[in-house]
């Protein structure tokens, strides 16, 4: 190994101050490669010691830990960490401490109706189920339901004029598929939301748990159907949810919404497209397809929001292009 | 910090113990638990949040989702690991609502508490560490603190932030890349 090897080692090994012997015998003849090795050991050993605020809220905590007989709420609470014991699946919880110690409400209206929807479902989608893998059941299961339910909702949820939000309907998060909690969290974000740049990133969450369900669903050839009713709806969500709501923001928001969701949205087309190459001939042509309209999208929505971007920042004034119009700069900084 | 071997594998034994007793009903043994984390739970969601109250917010509300949840925590995987996946995915939630505004670092770095064995850099240059990782990109700033504070494994941390090992690596990667291109040429000046 050269010293630039051993650089690159060190950098990406767990323990650059326990290195192994091959490394170790170089550090022992090269003084350059030790005293870095020993400036990396340095920064790391001090990083314990950087700064940070006091904080009381631990003593609160433990009073609520040991005095509180049950926690109002753990069985929702108990619902997310095991969701996350179990899968590595966000599960969508907007409110931080505070509804802890709310008294849960009945189930809101949209709960109810996921409720429904469910127990109606006809005896051909119930053959279709008994058919399949039961991993794959579950996928579909939760696939197809979130289809049923974003059909429902689909132009409502962009469209709909906002309303604030009940009490109980805060609370609403009952269901144990991530997709359909996700769903309907970010529904109650854009029910009550009063400003557009709020409704742009319920969306953009919104996308992004559409192309993470394509993406989870694409190796299941029982899919089909699902998939592309989720990509169509995925389109939807981009083409005429974000690109059309970011008209509405601020210039202010503009700058660093558009360049945030935008890179969400390339990061999302990418993933897809890689994914649709890595399993290649492994997954059905409807799967394929299905990535590729993804990708499609993702990538015409960070386009299209990126243009939008540059033109928000050539109308300030002040603001140029560089030269080789590949980026933006500021008249002053140029 | 990371911690010698023994008394790590002391450690997980007596967590393994708490869990374990936790997961009965028992309060205490989940009150040390929390002694035993907040810190460095509270510490790495300041890093990352930049904000006091959101990151004792953030603490206080993993802390009670894992006492919810205890059940369905596996014996004998990490609990640590466990305890700052929950706290990561409410930061996450958290990010996609309201952004707050972020507070800006102290500017008087506290003397730290340090051993006599340990190497301390000067006060000048723990304020440009503080400085440098800060503004390090939060992916980054996340995976790095996880690795050298927490002594997470690149696979541990690839669970708490939702991504592979090898990003995990990556991410860790380069952000001691960035610390050493902003402090190396700090701490040469300052070689006897």
């Amino acid at each position: 190994m050269n010293c630039k090897e051993i650089k690159y080692f060190l950098l990406g090994c767990e323990n650059p101050d326990r290195p192994p012997a091959d490394v170790k015998a170089h550090l022992a003849v090269c003084h350059s490669c030790q005293d870095w090795q020993n400036r990396l050991a340095l920064i790391e050993m001090n990083v314990p010691f950087l700064p940070v605020p006091a904080s009381a809220t631990r003593a609160q905590l433990l009073r609520k830990v040991l005095i509180q007989p049950r926690l109002v709420g753990a069985d929702d609470l108990s619902a997310v960490a095991a969701a996350e014991s179990l899968t590595e699946t966000r599960v969508a919880i907007k409110d931080t401490v505070a509804p802890v110690s709310r008294v849960i409400e009945p189930k809101s209206p949209i709960v109810l109706t996921i409720g429904r929807s469910s127990s109606r479902r006809g005896a051909g989608l119930l053959h279709f189920f008994r058919d399949l893998e039961p991993s794959a059941r579950r996928y579909a299961a939760g696939g197809l339901a979130a289809a049923i339910l974003l059909v429902i909702f689909g132009w409502m949820v962009i469209r709909t004029p906002h309303r604030p939000p009940t009490p109980g309907s805060q609370l609403a998060r009952s269901s144990s598929d991530p997709l359909l909690a996700s769903i309907v969290e970010r529904d109650l974000r854009l029910a009550g939301a009063e400003r557009p740049s709020t409704r742009f990133l319920a969306l953009a969450d919104l996308a992004d748990d559409l192309s993470g369900e394509v993406k989870k669903l694409a190796p299941l050839p029982e899919a089909k159907g699902v998939l592309d009713e989720l990509v169509k709806r995925y389109q939807k969500v981009v083409r005429h949810g974000l690109l059309e709501i970011a008209q509405e923001l601020s210039a202010k928001d503009r700058d660093e919404l558009l360049n945030t969701v935008g890179e969400r949205l390339h990061v999302a087309g990418r993933t897809a497209d890689e994914l649709g190459e890595q399993l290649g001939a492994k997954i059905p042509n409807s799967s394929r397809d299905a990535l590729r309209r993804l990708t499609k999208a993702a990538f015409e929505g960070d386009r299209q929001l990126r243009d939008l971007r540059v033109q928000t920042f050539q109308q300030e004034p002040g603001n140029i292009r560089s030269p080789d119009g590949s980026a933006l700069v500021r008249r002053d900084n140029p | 910090m990371r911690l010698a071997t023994s008394e790590s594998e002391q450690l997980e034994l007596d967590e393994q113990v708490l869990v374990s007793r936790a997961q009965k009903g028992d309060r205490q043994a989940f009150a040390a638990l929390v002694e035993q984390y907040w810190d460095g739970l509270y510490r790495w969601l300041y890093h990352v949040t930049h904000h006091r109250q959101a990151a004792e917010d953030l603490a206080q509300e993993a802390f009670l989702k894992a006492l919810a949840g205890l059940d369905s925590f596996r014996a004998g995987s990490n609990f640590r690991a466990w305890l700052f996946r929950i706290a990561y995915n409410s930061f996450l939630n958290q990010r996609r609502g309201e952004a707050r505004a972020r507070q800006l670092f102290p500017d008087t770095v506290p003397a730290p508490q340090h051993g006599p064995d340990e190497q301390v850099m000067s006060r000048e240059n723990l304020q440009v560490l503080t400085r440098a990782v800060g503004r390090l990109p939060p992916d980054f700033r996340a995976a790095f603190l996880l690795r050298v504070e927490e002594g997470l494994s690149f696979r541990e941390i690839a669970g708490v932030l939702h991504t592979t090992e090898e990003t995990a690596r990556w991410r860790v990667f380069k952000a001691r890349q960035k610390l050493m291109d902003v402090l190396a040429p700090q701490l040469d000046r300052e070689k006897p």
